[in-house]
Formats: C-alpha cells, sequence, structure tokens
C-alpha cells in the first residue's frame, strides 16, 4: 500500500518536461553568440512556469530550443538535456555535427546527414503531439494563402491517422448485432450526464460524433425499438460514399509501420546514449527487419498513395475538419463554422491567435509552450486570450511553459516563475517568492523598475543602470556583475550556480551573495 | 492642483479636432470616410501633462499627428502659446459657439444668427491663430512651440547623419544660430540627456534603444518646445530601460516647465507620468479626468473594462475583471449613437441600437431551430437593412394568412428575446408593422448620442448613464453593480 502510494507520488512529481545544463550558441560571422549558457528546470504535469527577462535574455531561444527548432545555422544546440516525458531528445547532439571553434569568427562544423535525418524523423512525431507551441505574432506565424480550417487540420491529419482509421473500419464494418447492444444499452443508463457520456464515447468511436445530437434526441424521443434502429443505422451508413476499406486498412498499416520505427529509433536513441552495445545491436537488427518488410509490403501502396492522395484521404479530411471545428468552438471563436474557412487577414489579431491556440492543442500535448502570446495584442484582448489559456488548462491539464517580458502577466498566469539574465537563468521560485521574496539583485531591479497602478505621479521609478550586455563578448563570471550594485570580487572571475536557499528549498538563486558554489566549466 | 491652474497659464487648446481619411477605389472617388478622430477637445497648462490612452485603432497616433499638423485635419482648430487675455477670449468664444450647438429647443433659424454672431469675432481670431488655419509658410514659427517624438527609435533617426547632425538640425532649419551657437547648444543637451561628448560623433546604428530614444528626445528639446507630443516614446524599449526614460522625461519637465501630450497603451505608464487622462475609443474621448480621480473613480464603462484587464504585477491581488466580448468595430463604419454599445456590459436601450446592429439577431430570432415559434411563418426571402432610415424589413415567400397575427407573434418573440442574456437590444424595437400581405418592418426606437459632459470638476465622461435623457431611469440600467 504505502509502496504504491509513494509512486503516485512520484507520478505526480514526474516533470513532464526537464531541461538540464543547455547550451545553444549561434555561429555568425561577427562571432559566437552565447545565447544560453547552461539553462535547467523543471516543468511538472499541470505546472505554468513563466520566463521573464528583457529581450534579448534568451527567453525566446529556450523555447525554440526545447521544439529543437533553432535554425541552423546559424545556431546549434551545443550541450545539455532536453527531457520530455522521459525521453531526451537531443540525446544525440554531439554525434550530429562536430564543431571545431578554431576562433571566434572561425567555426567548421561538420554535420552527419544520416543522422539528421534520423534525428528530424523522430522530432517530427514529438512536435506537434507531445509538445506543441503557441508562437508570439500570430499574424506572423499562419499560412496567409491557405485557409486557417486547413492549417488546424495539416497537424491533425499528421498526428492522428491511426486513430482515424480505426474510426472509419470500426464504421463501415459494423455489425447490427452492435447496434443493437449499443442502444439498449444506452436506453438503460437513465442520467441524462451519464448517457450523453456514454453516447459521446459510442460515436467518436465510429467517428460520427456530429451526429451525437441527435442520436440523444432519439433516446429521449420514446420511438420503438425498430424507429431507433432504423434511425442509427441511416446515421451510421449514411457515412458511406464508396469508402474502400482495403485502402484505409492500408494507411493504417503505413502509419503504424511508421510509428513501430519512431519507438524503434527512440529506444536506439536511448540505448545509445547509455551505451549498451547489445541493445544497440537489436534494435538496429529489428529496424532494419521492419523497413525491409514494409519496403516488401507496401511498395505498391506508396506508389498509390503518392499519385492519388488527395482521393483516398477524402475520409480523414472529412474527419479531421469535423475535429478542427470542433477546436475552434473549443477556443471561444463566434462562427466556428464561418471562420474554419476564411483566411488570416480576415481575423483580428484576437481571432489569429485563438487559432494558433486550437491549433496547437491539436493533438492534446502535454507541453504547451506559449512564447509571449499576447506581446502583439490590446489589453482587452489579452484579457481574453489569458482568460481562455487559464480555462484551457483545466480542461486539459498540459503543463504550459509561458515566456513573456510583462510581470502582470505573469503573477496572474504562472505557477512559478524563471527569471533569465542573458541566457542565464538567476532565479527561479514560486510566484509568491518572486514577488514578496526577491532574491537576486537582477529580479529585484526588475521588480522596482515596472511602473505599478499604484506608482503615483510625482514617484521616480529605480532602474537598472546600463543595458543587457552584447552576448558574443558577455562579462566574465556573473553575467550581471556590471550593472549590480553589491558586486564582489568573486563576481567577475567566477560564474554563481543555480542553488537552492537554505530556508526556502523551493526558491533557487544564482548569486554569490547567497551561496558560494561556482558552477563548473568544463 | 486646481488652484494652481488659475495661476498657470493655458498653452495649448484643442477644438473639435476631426480627421477622416477617404476610402477611395478606383474611378470612384470616395466610396466611404473612415473616422480615425472624430471631434476631441482639450486644453493644456503650462508644464502639464494629459495622458491619451486606448487601443489599437482608436486614434491616439492621428490625435498626434493632427496636433502637430502632420497630416492636415479634416476639421477643429489648434491654438498653441497665445498671449494670455487672446487665449482666454477664444476658449470663451469656442464654448460659446459649442454651447449654441448643442442647444435643443431653439429653432434653426435663431441657431444659425446666434452662430454667425459668434463667428464674427471668432472667424478673424482663427484665421489668425489656429494651427490648422494659418498658412504653411507661417508654420514653420509653430514648429518651434511643439515637436514630436515618436515611438519606434530604430526609424526615426537618420542611420546616415551623425548625431551631432541629427541634434543640430531642428536648429538649423527653424532658427537663425550660428554655427558656433548650434555646437555649443548640442553639446549642452546631449549632456542634459545622460550622454557624453564623443557620443556625438556617432552613427545611430551604434547606440542602444534607450540611448536612441535620449537622442531622439534631445533634438525635440534643442529648440525649448513648449509642448512635446510624445508618441509611444517608451512601447519598443525593454522595462529597465524604459524606467530611465521615464524618469529622465520627468526631470525634464520639472526642470523646463514643458506641457507633455503623452500617448501610450500602457496605462501603468500614464498613471505615473500624466496630470490627467483622455480615454479614447474609435476617435471619441469617451473620458477626460485627473489621473487620480480616473484611475480611482472611473465613470465610463469602457475606462472601467480598461482598467480592469491590466495585468497587476502582484499574484495575491485579484480583480474583477470585465472581459469585453467581440473586437473593435470598424471605424469606416462606426456602430450608432454611442461607439461603445455593442460591447458595453451595462448598454441601455437608448444607447444607440439600431437596424445595423439587430439585423443578424433578428435573423437568429426567426430561425425555427432556436424559436419553435417561428415555424408557422412562411419562408424568408431575405432581411434588408436600412441604415438610413434605420429599419429592418423582412420578405417573406408566401403571403402571411393573418398579418396581425404575425405581427403579435413577432411582439411575442421579441419580448421573449429581450428578457434573456444580452437581449437589452431588442427593447430598442419601437414597432413592428406589416406594410403589405409578405412583408414586414421593424423600426426603432429615437437613439441618443452622448456628449462629452463635466460629470464633476475636471471629469468629462461621455455616457448615457450620466445624462438625463428622459428615455430611461437611472435604476433601469442593467448590469448596473458593475459599475458600483
Amino acid at each position: 500500500m504505502i509502496v504504491e502510494e509513494e509512486n503516485l507520488k512520484k507520478i505526480e512529481n514526474y516533470p513532464y518536461l526537464s531541461v538540464e545544463g543547455l547550451v545553444t550558441q549561434f555561429f555568425t560571422s561577427g562571432g559566437i553568440v552565447k545565447a544560453l549558457d547552461g539553462v535547467s528546470f523543471n516543468i511538472k504535469k499541470g505546472e505554468v512556469m513563466g520566463l521573464v527577462g528583457e529581450s534579448g535574455c534568451g527567453k525566446s531561444v529556450t523555447a525554440t530550443s526545447v521544439m529543437d527548432l533553432i535554425p541552423d545555422p546559424p545556431g546549434r544546440i551545443v550541450k545539455g538535456k532536453i527531457i520530455i516525458d522521459g525521453f531526451n531528445i537531443i540525446g544525440d547532439i554531439n554525434k550530429l555535427a562536430k564543431i571545431k571553434v578554431k576562433s571566434e569568427k572561425n567555426v567548421i562544423i561538420k554535420r552527419n546527414r544520416k543522422l539528421i535525418k534520423r534525428h528530424n524523423f523522430i522530432l517530427s512525431k514529438i512536435r506537434g503531439r507531445t509538445i506543441s507551441m503557441i508562437f508570439q505574432e500570430p499574424s506572423l506565424s499562419l499560412n496567409p494563402v491557405m485557409s486557417v480550417g486547413k492549417q488546424i487540420m495539416e497537424p491533425i491529419l499528421l498526428h492522428n491517422r491511426i486513430e482515424i482509421s480505426n474510426s472509419i473500419i470500426r464504421r463501415e464494418t459494423i455489425t447490427k448485432e452492435q447496434i443493437r447492444t449499443f442502444y439498449t444499452e444506452a436506453l438503460k443508463i437513465k442520467d441524462a450526464m451519464e448517457r450523453r457520456k456514454y453516447v459521446n464515447q459510442w460515436t467518436n468511436m465510429f467517428g460520427v460524433a456530429e451526429s451525437q445530437d441527435s442520436i440523444l434526441e432519439l433516446f429521449n424521443s420514446q420511438a420503438s425499438s425498430d424507429q431507433i434502429e432504423r434511425d442509427l443505422e441511416n446515421f451510421l451508413f449514411g457515412e458511406i460514399e464508396g469508402t474502400n476499406l482495403r485502402v484505409i486498412e492500408k494507411v493504417r498499416d503505413y502509419y503504424k509501420t511508421q510509428e513501430e520505427l519512431f519507438k524503434l529509433h527512440t529506444t536506439l536513441l536511448m540505448a545509445e546514449e547509455n551505451a549498451d552495445s547489445e541493445l544497440i545491436e537489436k534494435i538496429s537488427m529489428e529496424i532494419r527487419n521492419l523497413q525491409r518488410k514494409s519496403n516488401k509490403e507496401l511498395f505498391g501502396f506508396k506508389i498509390t498513395y503518392k499519385f492519388l492522395r488527395k482521393r483516398i484521404d477524402i475520409p480523414y479530411v472529412k474527419e479531421a475538419r469535423r475535429r478542427a471545428l470542433e477546436l475552434l468552438k473549443l477556443v471561444n471563436i463566434a462562427g466556428a463554422e464561418r471562420v474554419i474557412d476564411s483566411y488570416p487577414h480576415e481575423l483580428s489579431g484576437g481571432m489569429q491567435q485563438r487559432v494558433m491556440i486550437a491549433m496547437a492543442l491539436s493533438s492534446k500535448p502535454k507541453i504547451l509552450i506559449a512564447d509571449e502570446p499576447t506581446t502583439a495584442l490590446d489589453v482587452t484582448t489579452q484579457a481574453q486570450i489569458l482568460e481562455l489559456i487559464k480555462e484551457l488548462k483545466i480542461v486539459t491539464g498540459t503543463s504550459i511553459l509561458f515566456i513573456t517580458h510583462d510581470l502582470g502577466v505573469v503573477a496572474e498566469m504562472c505557477d512559478k516563475i524563471g527569471i533569465m539574465y542573458a541566457g542565464n537563468l538567476v532565479e527561479e521560485a514560486p510566484v509568491n517568492d518572486i514577488f514578496y521574496n526577491p532574491k537576486h539583485p537582477y529580479t529585484i531591479g526588475l521588480l522596482k523598475s515596472i511602473p505599478r497602478s499604484d506608482v503615483k505621479r510625482g514617484d521616480i521609478l529605480e532602474s537598472i543602470p546600463g543595458s543587457v550586455p552584447n552576448l558574443i563578448t558577455p562579462p566574465s563570471g556573473c553575467r550581471f556583475h556590471p550593472r549590480c550594485s553589491f558586486k564582489m570580487d568573486i563576481c567577475e572571475t567566477n560564474k554563481p550556480k543555480l542553488v537552492e536557499l537554505d530556508d526556502n528549498k523551493n526558491q533557487k538563486v544564482a548569486c554569490f551573495l547567497f551561496s558560494r558554489e561556482v558552477e563548473s566549466s568544463e | 492642483m486646481s488652484d494652481n491652474n488659475e495661476k498657470r497659464n493655458i498653452v495649448l487648446y484643442v477644438s473639435h479636432i476631426k480627421k477622416y481619411f477617404d476610402i477611395s477605389s478606383g474611378l470612384k472617388k470616395s466610396k466611404g470616410k473612415v473616422r480615425a478622430l472624430d471631434d476631441v477637445t482639450f486644453s493644456l497648462y503650462e508644464g502639464e501633462t494629459i495622458g491619451v490612452v486606448g487601443e489599437t485603432g482608436c486614434g491616439k497616433t492621428t490625435l498626434g499627428r493632427s496636433l502637430l499638423r502632420l497630416i492636415e485635419p479634416t476639421a477643429g482648430d489648434v491654438y498653441v502659446n497665445l498671449p494670455q487675455e487672446i487665449m482666454n477670449s477664444i476658449i470663451n468664444l469656442e464654448q460659446r459657439l459649442n454651447e449654441i450647438v448643442d442647444q435643443d429647443n431653439v429653432s434653426k433659424e435663431d441657431k444659425n444668427e446666434q452662430i454667425k454672431e459668434v463667428l464674427k469675432e471668432l472667424g478673424p481670431l482663427r484665421k489668425k491663430y489656429s494651427l490648422t488655419k494659418i498658412h504653411k509658410r507661417e508654420m514653420k514659427e509653430y514648429r518651434k512651440l511643439m515637436q514630436p517624438v515618436f515611438q519606434d527609435p530604430y526609424s526615426s533617426l537618420d542611420p546616415r547623419m551623425l548625431v551631432k547632425d541629427i541634434i543640430a538640425e531642428p536648429m538649423k532649419l527653424l532658427t537663425k544660430m550660428s554655427s558656433q551657437e548650434i555646437f555649443k547648444r548640442t553639446l549642452d543637451i546631449i549632456q542634459e540627456i545622460g550622454l557624453s561628448e564623443d557620443h556625438l560623433y556617432r552613427f545611430p546604428h551604434e547606440f542602444s534603444g534607450g540611448q536612441r530614444q535620449r537622442i531622439g528626445i534631445a533634438r525635440s528639446l534643442v529648440i525649448d518646445p513648449k509642448v512635446l507630443v510624445l508618441d509611444e516614446p517608451t512601447s519598443a524599449l525593454d522595462v529597465s530601460v524604459q524606467a530611465q526614460i521615464l524618469n529622465l522625461m520627468r526631470s525634464i519637465q520639472q526642470e523646463r516647465n514643458i506641457s507633455f501630450i503623452f500617448i501610450s497603451h500602457h496605462l501603468s505608464v500614464i498613471r505615473m507620468m500624466a496630470d490627467k487622462v483622455a480615454v479614447m475609443y474609435l476617435g471619441k474621448a469617451v473620458e477626460i479626468a485627473e489621473t487620480n480621480a480616473l484611475f480611482t473613480k472611473m465613470l465610463h464603462p469602457y475606462t472601467r473594462a480598461l482598467l480592469s484587464a491590466i495585468p497587476i504585477p502582484d499574484p495575491k491581488t485579484k480583480i474583477n475583471r470585465i472581459i469585453l466580448e467581440g473586437e473593435i468595430p470598424s471605424p469606416s463604419n462606426p456602430p450608432n449613437g454611442c461607439h461603445f454599445h455593442p460591447r458595453c456590459p451595462v448598454a441601455m436601450k437608448n444607447c444607440g441600437w439600431s437596424a445595423q446592429d439587430l439585423a443578424q439577431p433578428i435573423r437568429e430570432m426567426l430561425d425555427p431551430f432556436r424559436n419553435p415559434e417561428s415555424e408557422s411563418f412562411p419562408r424568408i426571402i431575405r432581411i434588408v437593412t436600412d441604415n438610413d432610415e434605420n429599419k429592418i424589413e423582412i420578405d417573406f415567400e408566401d403571403i402571411l394568412s393573418e398579418p396581425q397575427e404575425s405581427v403579435r407573434a413577432i411582439n411575442n418573440l421579441i419580448q421573449k428575446e429581450s428578457r434573456l442574456k444580452g437581449g437589452i437590444k431588442f427593447l430598442a424595437i419601437d414597432k413592428v408593422e406589416a406594410i403589405s400581405a409578405d412583408k414586414i418592418v421593424i423600426t426603432f426606437i429615437k437613439y441618443d448620442v452622448p456628449k462629452l459632459k463635466e460629470v464633476s470638476k475636471g471629469h468629462f465622461v461621455s455616457c448615457l448613464i450620466y445624462e438625463d435623457t428622459g428615455q430611461v431611469k437611472r435604476d433601469e440600467v442593467p448590469n448596473a453593480e458593475i459599475l458600483a
């Protein structure tokens, strides 16, 4: 019993996303920009973490690094671990490219094409499915030549093929017996909510969720069982428009092999990380076998699929469109039926951002990265979007990494906050500790320099002297020392480590005022 | 504060300034007008700051540019830095004119006569002093008095000019100073804004955003203007740098007694910087008040929603947030009456509900899926909205068998809808008539247009809740608890 409870606790505290010692650099003609210099944090299930800092401090680079979307060239993740749901997505980062630094401005990068291909294959199955992102400028991140409906359907079609295939096959092969058991079961349930739940489950399973309301009405209408049966059959078989079950099965098989390949590759990656040679051999063998098998069996299909893709995809697109509509309703867009066919320029900023959120949520991700989702919006629209994100967090239970420079927004949205400065996390603590008990001099300065609504006219705002340093030649030691009013000698030479405070285990600070621990540089 | 005002001079008076942009398309010259700035009036004392806030597209920037005559205003007058007697008489005349125009119980001829009388006096003054009426050549004199500071310090400095030339340019163009004098002045000013002499010989790209904004401020200050129009001066900057710039501007104001027009969408910054605030919505000023009064006793529902929408950097403060529905409407076709009424949580029936607002709700009301009662009507061919005459026509496919019965049914539906959430708009329906066998016409009650009225001293608000129009009593305001 006790063991079980402990396990449960472990699961609860199990970080969905954990970043360890992340180093990202940009190799430019002007020199190496050390954008991130050893960033570490964890996000647990259902937790919202805020990343705050001035522009150029590495907030967005952290977000894009976590998605592994750093543009290469010039940028590369050099070191570190990004563990998403137990799997280190950059476990092979050192093998992807050999970086030879001759001088600041002369860096030779040798890329391993084959491994990069494998890396991208694995990441393509993770991005948008377990982790997805809301971008800063909705008007720039939506495709102007595609209707928003199509854009939302894209990730659905990419990640949910097997599920959709299964529901189509189930619907097509349904027997009268199954229909009969369904409605006798449903009629037995007297509680309206329970019945709705049951019907909802059933209709989703068979991919006819749009007729859920009609089915419920049918049950309430006291019609005879023959009548119900006939109508139900109509709902189900009304869908048939010459869908070729064999083709759908082939599509499912194709995506199933892809999925299996993905799983094998991830285990292979983990094995390589642990240098488990036996396992590596075994898995490589399996991958080769699977590829050979799929080449043999699915060769004909792949060619057909290439040429007749549009035709074959018709039932999938239909289902994806239904889901897209559902998502648009989830994000409170008025007139979703109209909006789904409109183009981004026809929508206002707030609506575009809602579409972006719908797209990010399309595959029920475990982690959502929101990179300044409200910076480009007006305050009243911002209030609407923040309210929406809060609601969605409760409904879907995703963890959120919330990036913003507005301390007001983090105070409202986040459970814990990380303060960033010049590529380092300088302080990490629960919201209340950051606002009422800030420790790091930079956090204190930042908090004092915001014009709060309770600052009256005539008060002088305290400001931090100087400006954010150039990251090509960052200051030595603690990167904040040139602007810090508590500077000591040690700050110039050594870099402080992010350590827990003695009296508060939740609050971590990287400053020599609180701990003498030095971050080891390899 | 108010005692000081009597002694202080009014340095700027803006009267009914308007800017309409034409929507032109192809051969047809004008398709309509975008009312970017619609009738804004305010005055500004010496050394005072007025903050202008509002959402995107509410006309803040247009206001700043029209004042400087960077764009030609469509109508209205701007008076700046006149001898106090002239300024006072102008303000008196303008206000009298305004009162005459606002009179309700006077015949048109009488009104015109009175207006003529006032204009006889005011006309020559306007021609002589109003910035919008004087000739462009004479503007040069006034440019010395009013200077802009622009939003984006990255695009408002010429990248090919040295900082010393950038700062010297206004002096070269507007004054007759010798080059030695100009250089000496440049040196003084660069030190005043917190940079040093060697910064003069650099190009703008060598500076950070905060430093560039300092240079922009130096350029505006160098010819000692009386009024500075600051158009979102810190929105492109980081918070820690923003604080430096705000402090700098405050110390400049104290030293030189300059008046600021501070345009920003950031309400906390406005609270810190401004003496009084004008809140704008769709080209109109909806509330003007002293800063403290506005932030503690805001009256207009829009101000309330706007203020409640700011996230407060304090996790323990929980605000009762009013979330506005929908988006800002297009200024080319603004709602009738009070522009804010379609989004207003406390809208009343006379706030401006008209045919264009109700076409869609009436269509929904007659949808048999929503209201089974409307199944008895024949199919509807179309619902026509007539915006000019403010009526809605419903064309049916077949003849109504009993028109009076249908009218009664529709009336019942309207009553039912008006009891639902957001049903206040249905109360604005005056009459439902069957004018022919297959046509029903819906007409609306007369709506009122709110005017900017002084509610308490120095607190102006444009909202019907604070006006007595005779149509709605004070205690009939829906959701009045929001305003409490």
